[in-house]
């Protein structure tokens, strides 16, 4: 067991806004490696738990800590930020740069590294996220899905341990939302980068090994994605959908037929219906 | 009867300049009266130059547009009216938001149309009731809301203009489940209650088929297929070919066809897939 982010009874207000109990009292702990989707309605507290995780916010009450350091010690900052990065919905938000090598280069030449050692880490970075052939680009000759993954690749070229995504594919086509979603699960696979990922989409939470659910600041259920999906009416209530493989198994269910009850994919479906037929 | 209609309609951006990018390419499509037409293609389509062609936003390199029986778009008195004709809703609109209160904010439209001080009020509270804004709100500041009441009092500024066409550009992005299924409702009633024309542009093949009458779909600049949902559905390989998400269901029921069982190919919905299954497991007896 190697802790990677631990949240400890953390509470968080935003104080100046007026909006009071965001988060009434929440732990999580995520170890080093995992992929972990959090899923929520608006307003349920996931991206307020998220920035907690990179020091952005810090709790009023509870701790969080992120590789043993505690976000509330303000000298901790800087490692914490050099070690877990933040990619946010809006890609056009987040490029500073006029040139896309130059923008994944700046978190590093903001640190003060080598430029001989920029120059490895950013076409690093590039190439992991397929975007090296891109280098000399202008940003916004980019598609969105293209954005993001410069966006992924200015995080990586810090080599952090951690990636937390904030709805990264909410404003992206189909194919920029595969695109990004490979994209993570590679760098968690072949890097054993931790991913926190916050989505909307419940085919994008499939994907992760854990799923936590929150709702109005509190989390409401922790667990794999199997053991998530198949408490359709649990999610429904909580104003979340399932996967539509998910859900038409449980709709023959209720009717009476013989349906496993954890299926998530399209392969999973189609095969307990073709048992049924025979 | 054809609310809307182009003709050969071509557009180049930069043309006579080396980046010279031909973005629609002589389409051909009529839009009845009263229909809900969901639009969709992948980014660089052409199904956002499209819609900007509508009320006139972009002028046609060739070929012609023709709304409610008007060539509008060499007489300034006209493009001006079509404006109000066609009311067009942009991607996250809630950024556009600018005025005191919620109130004039979707008054707005309706005041640079000229309507009365009684009309313009009625159609304010008519348009907020209709996106589900209470009543309370609208003597808030539009900065004072969330995120999901902005994107609606947004929506209802274009609303309130009544306009013979509403185009929605990707209306629900961003939002959660329950925020999506809201704006469809919320598109729908609208719809029930005026009988007007509804144009709206998304990725999500689920959230169109779930209102549209017919989907055009828009393929580098030209028109791939514009049919019903269940015929546009069935030709669910094609659409992944060319960069579109189809539905889950629909994917589940090409599989099973695959295997040698002979279900239908316009499988989009979860519910139609639970109602096709059952009536041929009763069939066989399998209850």
């Amino acid at each position: 067991m190697n802790v990677f982010l631990d949240a400890d009874n953390i509470s968080f207000s935003y104080e100046k806004a007026g909006v009071n109990d965001v988060l009434k009292g929440v732990s999580l702990s995520v170890e080093k490696g995992e992929f972990v989707a959090v899923l929520g309605h608006n307003g349920s507290g996931k991206s307020t738990l998220a920035k907690h995780f990179n020091a952005i916010n810090i709790p009023d009450s509870g701790s969080v800590k992120v590789n043993g350091m505690d976000t509330g010690d303000e000298k901790n900052l800087l490692d914490i930020r050099s070690c877990t990065g933040m990619v946010f919905q809006n890609p056009d938000n987040q490029i500073v740069a006029t040139i896309v090598e130059e923008d994944a280069a700046f978190a590093l030449e903001n640190l003060g590294v080598e430029p001989k050692e920029i120059r490895r880490r950013v076409d690093e970075a590039l190439k992991a996220v397929d975007m090296y052939d891109y280098r000399m680009y202008a940003p916004h000759k980019l598609s969105g899905g293209q954005k993001q993954r410069v966006a992924i690749a200015g995080i990586l070229a810090m080599d952090p341990d951690c990636i937390l995504l904030d709805e990264p594919t909410a404003m992206l086509d189909p194919r920029g939302r595969s695109e990004v979603m490979s994209t993570i699960k590679k760098l968690n696979k072949e890097r054993e980068v931790t991913i926190v990922l916050i989505t909307h989409y419940m085919d994008e939470a499939a994907q992760a090994q854990r799923v936590v659910v929150i709702d109005e600041g509190e989390i409401m259920i922790d667990g794999t994605p199997k053991q998530i999906f198949s408490q359709v009416e649990t999610m429904k209530n909580l104003g979340l959908d399932v996967p539509q493989a998910t859900e038409l198994a449980w709709r023959l269910r209720k009717a009476g037929f013989e349906m496993p009850k954890d299926i998530l994919t399209e392969d999973e479906c189609a095969k307990a219906i073709s048992r049924l037929l025979g | 009867m054809s609310v809307i209609q182009t003709q050969e309609l071509t557009y180049i951006y930069g043309e006579n300049t080396p980046f010279k990018k031909t973005a629609l390419d002589k389409v051909s499509i009529e839009i009845n009266d009263g229909e809900i037409v969901g639009i969709i293609g992948h980014t660089g389509s052409g199904k956002s130059t499209l819609i900007q062609h509508f009320n006139g936003l972009l002028k046609p390199s060739s070929g012609k547009v023709i709304v409610d029986g008007e060539d509008f778009i060499e007489d300034k008195e006209k493009l001006r009216t079509v404006r109000f004709k066609v009311g067009l809703v942009f991607q996250y609109p809630e950024y556009q938001l600018f005025e005191e209160t919620v109130y004039k904010d979707i008054g707005y439209g309706p005041k640079n149309m000229g309507l009365d001080e009684g009309e313009i009020d009625r159609r304010i509270h008519s348009a907020a009731k209709l996106v589900g804004l209470d009543e309370a709100l609208l003597e808030k500041s539009p900065f004072e809301l969330s995120g999901g009441q902005k994107r609606r009092a947004a929506i209802a500024g274009v609303m309130a203009m009544e306009p013979k066409v509403l185009i929605l550009d990707e209306p629900a992005s961003g939002l959660d489940p329950q925020g999506r299924d809201r704006i469809f409702e919320m598109i729908k009633s609208y719809h029930e209650q005026k009988k007007n024309a509804v144009l709206v542009v998304s990725h999500s093949m689920e959230d169109i088929a779930k209102i549209a009458d017919r989907i055009l779909v828009m393929n580098e600049g030209k028109v791939f297929c514009f049919d019903t949902p269940p015929k546009v559905f069935s030709r669910s390989e094609e659409l992944e070919q060319i960069g579109l998400s189809t539905p889950q269901v629909t994917r589940i029921f090409r599989k099973l066809n695959e295997m040698g069982y002979n279900l239908p190919q316009d499988v989009y919905t979860v519910k139609y897939a639970e109602k096709v299954l059952k009536e041929r497991l009763l069939e066989k007896g399998k209850v």
